[in-house]
């Protein structure tokens, strides 16, 4: 058996070895601080995982027998954070085109669901994870209506066993038709103007034939269409429309359409989001920020992509946060760490990676803080996560123990392992 | 250590370099310089002692005191550091900010003749000041395997172009290898393609090319010694010339432990040294080879999988060259990095270990020897330029902001000042001050 | 009117071709007096009243108390003003848009052989090159320009830059001077050179290759038997007298940062006799010009505010209200600095000359008024469109002031030239009668160009 793996790891080319999947097991994790995630911290407190849940969280909480036993005295027991919106398992390399099937041809395409086509055997999950980003949403991408984004751990043995949610939202990309000219506003010329608006309309067609769809369906029509039967979870309400807007112009059109269409939706990207903090709020619709670490337009002052995260809170907009690709995915907490320079509280800031998005995703009862009866996503780290010098040194996903390494350390130690002056 | 120019072409030199470095000779514009004092701050020096609750003078836009009693002369403008860092301002190694009208001149593979223009009205130069950087290397893009002159400067906001420059930079050319150069990721015809498609062409366009300069120079040393007509003078030729006497910096783009390794054989076969490695991805499997050469690194923190030759890039790259002697910096590539260097060099620290002050020196002291200037920046000593970053809390720290940035003893950046959200919502975000 | 005006037009044409009713130059021209008007002679100079004469195209005589000769037309001109014919120093009207084209294939492997595209031209002439038609001719006389001076727009050596006389007759007997001198401009190719920096670098090359082939040249003149054989290429044999330093350059600068640029080029090259042109942000650079001394050829093609150099430096934000009141405080400040760019150069000492190279020469006098309006004193707007132009082309003694044995190249006008409601009524080019009409001026002529009036109102 050994033998037959030890023959199998040397036929796995170098590009696809990748470790993870962790170990089974009950497991003690002891003596830390346990920051929940709903604003307690409990100093010197014992996490119990078993059976792929958090089993007991407290001062009083008792290995049993047969635990392995995790050392997390002067260290801080945190839940697993969560990118909200990346392209892992489906993007691996930028400009191959073999390793980038995010899209599908055609326009509208609810029916395009992300969960089936994650690699597993993506080098992106080992360097996720091992930051202590142990989930994250990954969308597919082209068209009007792109596809069924999934809340996916960032370990698992198939994408079955890694989904958390295999319908977290469907991505829309919404372009509204060009707006009265404005001092400062690009305008659509002619022809691209007209085509806006043409797939405007097309869009909100094809919202009302998935109306009259669900509502035929309800009323028992047996004739099944599997693009629009794809479509009635967001009918129902049950799952957001995850709408990629930046502009005032975007978001805008985007709260009109749910109005319109009663539906619930979630804003991406959200670049102008402040300057219609208010009607978000209004409306309750979230917006998982895009990545941090772009630049602003020249007309506004220069803070104020980081200065957002802490305006929309201040308003009342539940954020998220996220990197937006597939490689930076661990290096989400330090867009949280930027937006804590320029106005966004420590705890607001955990809350976006945390609490906030797995609210926004629908799975709060799962998995965003220690909590008895979770999944056990967790990890242990000598400081906070915020903070670019912490180390973690525990990861747990779905009560799982990861191995650390990943493509990045065992390069590392294979590099760092050469002799001095060998040549 | 700034080269000096060869006899042969000290002339034509001379004007060379002058005239990239500094204003036209019939209208010397001095720069602009101030006094200033920071009280009480911590201030990370780079090259000595961290000093609590530390002073720093400046005059005439040069650093005359440094230290904890320091008293403040009469007349200086005293900024307080009392719960603030200071540190040298940061220097950005690698960055295509305010060029004027072209980066690539990507129409022919090799051009060193070319020598970037700068654009002074650029507002990424703001925002750099707001992220504390205060002084750039302005590089030729990497299309050509041999590009063109880079541009040092000063983030001088508001000056006008001749005082944007870094007086007594040296000259630095760019060279680049991989994928952009052969651009691999197009899919043109070959006959429509430009030479050289391939990591192996890119060997020979150099050896070609240098070749062709000691030709070049051959035929004037011929000239000095036994007269004849003057030679025609072949700019491009000249600069290759110019490479091989040392008298330009190389500076190249590389990914790729085989492409780097093989630069520094071709380098050495003609007599010179590539100086620094931009990016170089890969470094940390030929760090000791770069050891030997000489030649320092100046890369991405993080930044990997964007295509294939950086699929082996690692976060620990930094650390590994550093244990082996290599001078490394990290340095931006982008308007948006050269925001958040201070975030960047932290991560040296989190992968392979780097000590706090050698993750500092990456940002500072390092790149200011990649590019020359280390005589005049890079570390807060008595001597050196009055550039500097003053930061909310450790610029390692998360919640870390730039408050005030510094060039030649003169604020051109300060967060009391500036534009920013809270005065344009006229709204304040923040509850707790002391964050 | 339309119809009426063609029918004018084309009867005028017909006038102006058959032999022996035209008004070609060749034949015995006309002897004026122009009796009792308001003369300036010069900027600064000016005859009340006095009587102005030419004969054969040149001024005879012009003063207080003179007579006119007996054979000659007399105008009295009585309540109107005479000015000297306006000298544009640097039009592109007629004067195609220099485009990108094929550049040069320097080095290997070399580009194509077809040659190099427009925008590599230094030999081209634009005196030749000039489009002219009689609706351009009759565009510049409308604006009150005399003299053009043709340069081309755009391109990187687009070609030398001539003067012709804007009146009718075959084209060799209006050119007055050419070649002028040697345009540069920072222009791209397709080929080498694509940005700014390779420009540079190229201009520099080519200047290096003149000399190089001059040497060779020389050299194969003297001793043909250990010199080389020499090259005569086309590009470098057009660049000699440039880079001999026989022939001015004109450089193309508009920016703040081009004159930095541009005066870096010149040490470089070892050029000292150049012009500016362009100049639209030298109000950013008082110093810097007036240290160089160099004439600058000031465009009135004023900049868009929100582009010019130094309005970034604001960090301006768009109130969030929409409310755009700052940003235009803002922009109309700037678009007022940039109106008095002609005034603030002459207050810093730097020699002018005003063009409206890039926009409509038909604006040409409201344009020269704006900046007059802006702070540019009456006197200095004339010189910068009479004497100093006349100097930069090279023909100071021969135009620009109404002075005996200058072309007779003539304004009449109604009141002060640079006011809006001033007309121009007659327009004398080398002594060539143009009249127009009040309502003419713009518009369709009903009376004929050259009809002729017996003076008075």
């Amino acid at each position: 058996m050994i033998g037959l793996a030890v023959a199998m790891l040397a036929f796995v080319p170098a590009l696809s070895a990748q470790s993870g999947v962790g170990t089974e097991g009950t497991f003690f994790i002891y003596g830390g601080t346990v920051v929940v995630g709903n604003g307690q911290r409990i100093v010197g407190a014992n996490v119990l995982v078993q059976n792929g849940r958090i089993a007991g969280v407290g001062t009083s909480v008792s290995a049993p027998a047969g635990s392995t036993m995790i050392d997390a005295s002067g260290q801080f027991v945190y839940a697993g954070m969560i990118d909200s919106y990346t392209s892992i398992g489906l993007n691996e390399i930028g400009g191959i085109n073999t390793m980038n099937m995010r899209s599908e041809l055609g326009e509208y395409n609810p029916h395009m669901r992300a969960i089936v086509a994650v690699n597993t055997g993506s080098e992106m999950l080992g360097a996720t994870r091992s930051n202590g980003v142990t989930s994250a949403i990954t969308a597919p991408d082209g068209g009007v209506i792109s596809g069924q984004a999934a809340l996916i751990n960032m370990d698992g043995w198939t994408w079955e066993d890694m989904s958390v949610k295999s319908n977290a939202g469907y991505v829309v990309n919404y372009s509204p038709p060009p707006p009265s000219p404005r001092r400062g506003f690009v305008r659509l010329s002619g022809r691209r103007a007209e085509r806006a608006r043409e797939r405007v309309e097309e869009l909100k067609a094809e919202l009302e034939k998935a109306r009259v769809y669900h509502l035929a369906r309800e009323g028992g029509l047996e004739d099944i269409d599997l693009v629009y039967e794809s479509m009635r979870p967001l009918m129902r309400g049950e799952v957001p429309a995850i709408i990629n807007a930046e502009s005032q112009e975007e978001i805008e059109g985007a709260l009109a359409l749910a109005d319109e269409y009663g539906l619930r939706i979630v804003i991406r990207g959200g670049r102008d989001a402040w300057k219609v903090r208010e009607q978000l709020a209004d409306a309750d619709v979230p917006v998982v920020l895009g990545s941090l670490r772009v630049t602003p337009e020249n007309d506004v002052p220069y803070d104020a992509i980081y200065a957002q995260p802490g305006i929309l809170v201040q308003a009342g907009v539940k954020i998220a946060f996220s990197t937006g690709t597939q490689a930076q995915a661990r290096n989400v907490p330090y867009h949280a760490a930027l937006a804590t320079a320029y106005g966004l509280s420590p705890e607001d800031a955990w809350r976006a990676l945390t609490v906030w998005p797995a609210e926004i995703w629908g799975v709060d009862d799962v998995i965003g803080t220690i909590e008895e009866g979770k999944m056990a996503n967790l990890f242990v780290a000598d400081g906070d996560p915020l903070d670019i010098r912490t180390n973690v040194t525990e990861v747990f996903i779905k009560g799982r123990h990861v191995p650390m390494d990943d493509r990045a350390t065992r390069l590392y130690e294979k590099h760092d392992a050469r002799p001095i002056g060998n040549r | 250590m700034r080269p000096l120019p060869r006899h042969g072409f000290a002339a034509l030199a001379a004007i060379g370099v002058l005239a990239a470095a500094s204003a036209p000779a019939a209208a010397s514009v001095p720069v602009v310089a101030q006094d200033i004092a920071i009280r009480n701050a911590t201030v990370l020096t780079i090259t000595g002692a961290i000093i609590e609750n530390g002073t720093v003078v400046v005059r005439d836009g040069r650093i005359t005191a440094v230290g904890r009693d320091i008293e403040i002369p009469n007349g200086v403008r005293v900024i307080d550091g009392t719960g603030k860092y200071l540190m040298p301002g940061l220097i950005d190694a690698h960055s295509h900010a305010a060029i004027d009208q072209g980066i690539n001149e990507g129409s022919e593979s090799v051009t060193p003749e070319v020598r970037i223009q700068v654009r002074n009205d650029d507002p990424t130069i703001y925002r750099a000041l707001a992220g504390g950087v205060t002084s750039a290397h302005l590089l030729h893009g990497s299309a050509n395997t041999i590009g063109g002159q880079s541009a040092i400067i000063k983030m001088r906001w508001g000056r006008p172009l001749e005082e944007m420059y870094f007086e007594g930079a040296p000259r630095i050319v760019k060279f680049a290898l991989g994928e952009n150069v052969t651009r691999a990721s197009t899919s043109v015809p070959d006959s429509l393609r430009r030479f050289p498609k391939s990591r192996m062409g890119v060997e020979h366009t150099l050896r070609w090319w240098f070749t062709e300069a000691q030709g070049y120079r051959a035929g004037w040393a011929t000239y000095r010694d036994e007269g004849g007509i003057e030679p025609r003078r072949d700019l491009r030729l000249e600069a290759l010339v110019d490479i091989m006497a040392g008298d330009i910096l190389v500076h190249a783009h590389s990914y790729r432990a085989d492409e780097i390794l093989m630069l520094m054989r071709v380098a050495e076969d003609f007599g010179f040294r590539i100086n620094t490695f931009q990016h170089v991805l890969e470094g940390y499997k030929v760090a000791e080879e770069l050891a030997v050469h000489g030649a320092h690194a100046s890369t991405f923190a993080d930044n990997w999988a964007y295509k294939v030759e950086a699929f082996d890039a690692i976060p620990h790259n930094m650390a590994i060259m550093a244990s082996r002697g290599v001078i490394v910096s990290v340095n931006s590539d982008s308007g948006e990095r050269i925001r958040r260097l201070y975030q960047e060099a932290a991560v040296g620290m989190k992968y392979g270990g780097m000590s706090e002050n050698a993750a500092l020196r990456m940002i500072t002291l390092n790149p200011a020897i990649q590019i020359g200037v280390e005589d005049q920046v890079g570390s807060i000593e008595v001597g050196k330029d009055g550039d500097l970053a003053l930061f909310n809390h450790h610029p390692f720290d998360p919640a870390a902001r730039v408050e005030m940035t510094i060039v030649d003893g003169i604020v051109y950046f300060d967060r009391a000042e500036a534009d920013t959200m809270e005065k344009l919502l006229r709204i304040r975000i923040t509850t707790d001050e002391d964050r | 009117m339309v119809l009426r005006a063609l029918l004018w037009g084309g009867l005028v044409q017909l006038a102006v071709t058959t032999p022996g009713t035209t008004q070609e130059v060749a034949l015995p021209a006309s002897v004026y007096a122009l009796v009792n008007a308001r003369i300036l002679v010069a900027p600064g100079n000016v005859i009340e009243r006095g009587t102005v004469v030419f004969r054969d195209g040149r001024i005879e005589d012009v003063g207080p108390g003179i007579a006119a000769p007996s054979d000659a037309i007399r105008l009295d001109l009585d309540g109107y003003t005479v000015y000297a014919g306006m000298i544009e120093a640097a039009s592109s009207l007629g004067l195609s848009q220099i485009g990108g084209g094929r550049g040069r294939g320097g080095g290997r492997p070399a580009a194509g052989a077809e040659g190099p595209g427009p925008a590599l031209q230094p030999f081209r002439m634009a005196v030749e090159a000039f489009d002219r038609s009689e609706e351009h001719l009759e565009t510049l006389r409308k604006a009150g320009v005399t003299t053009v001076g043709l340069a081309f727009p755009g391109g990187l050596f687009p070609g030398q830059t001539g003067a012709m006389s804007t009146g009718n007759g075959p084209r060799a007997s209006q050119i007055l001077r050419t070649p002028i001198s040697m345009q540069v401009a920072f222009g791209r190719t397709r080929g080498y050179p694509r940005t700014l920096m390779g420009a540079l670098a190229y201009i520099e090359q080519s200047w290096e290759d003149t000399r190089y082939d001059m040497r060779v040249q020389a050299a194969f003149q003297t001793d043909p038997a250990s010199s080389p054989r020499p090259q005569f290429d086309p590009e470098h044999e057009a660049l000699i007298p440039a880079v001999r330093g026989t022939m001015p350059v004109w450089f193309a600068a508009s920016r703040q940062r081009d004159f930095t640029r541009v005066a870096d080029l010149a040490a470089r090259l070892g050029v000292t006799d150049y012009v500016f042109l362009g100049g639209q942000e030298g109000y950013l650079a008082t110093e810097l010009l007036a240290d160089l001394g160099r004439p600058v050829i000031v465009s009135l093609d004023f900049p868009d505010p929100n582009q010019v150099t130094g309005r970034a430096f604001d960090y301006h934000v768009a109130p969030v209200a929409g409310d755009d009141v700052a940003d235009e405080a803002a922009d109309s400040a700037t678009a007022r600095a940039t109106r008095r760019n002609a005034a603030t150069l002459v207050d810093a000492g730097v020699r002018i000359a005003l063009s409206s190279f890039g926009a409509d020469v038909s604006d040409f006098r409201s344009l020269v008024a704006s900046a007059i309006e802006a702070g540019l004193s009456a006197d200095e707007a004339l010189r910068a469109v009479t004497t100093t132009p006349a100097e930069l082309l090279g023909l100071g003694g021969a135009i620009g002031t109404i002075e005996r044995g200058k072309l007779a190249n003539l304004l009449v006008t109604d009141g002060d030239l640079f006011d809006d409601d001033t007309h121009i009524l007659h327009v004398f080019v080398e002594g060539q009668r143009f009249d127009y009409t009040p309502q003419s001026n713009g518009e369709d002529d009903e009376n004929g160009p050259n009809r002729r009036r017996g003076g008075g109102r």
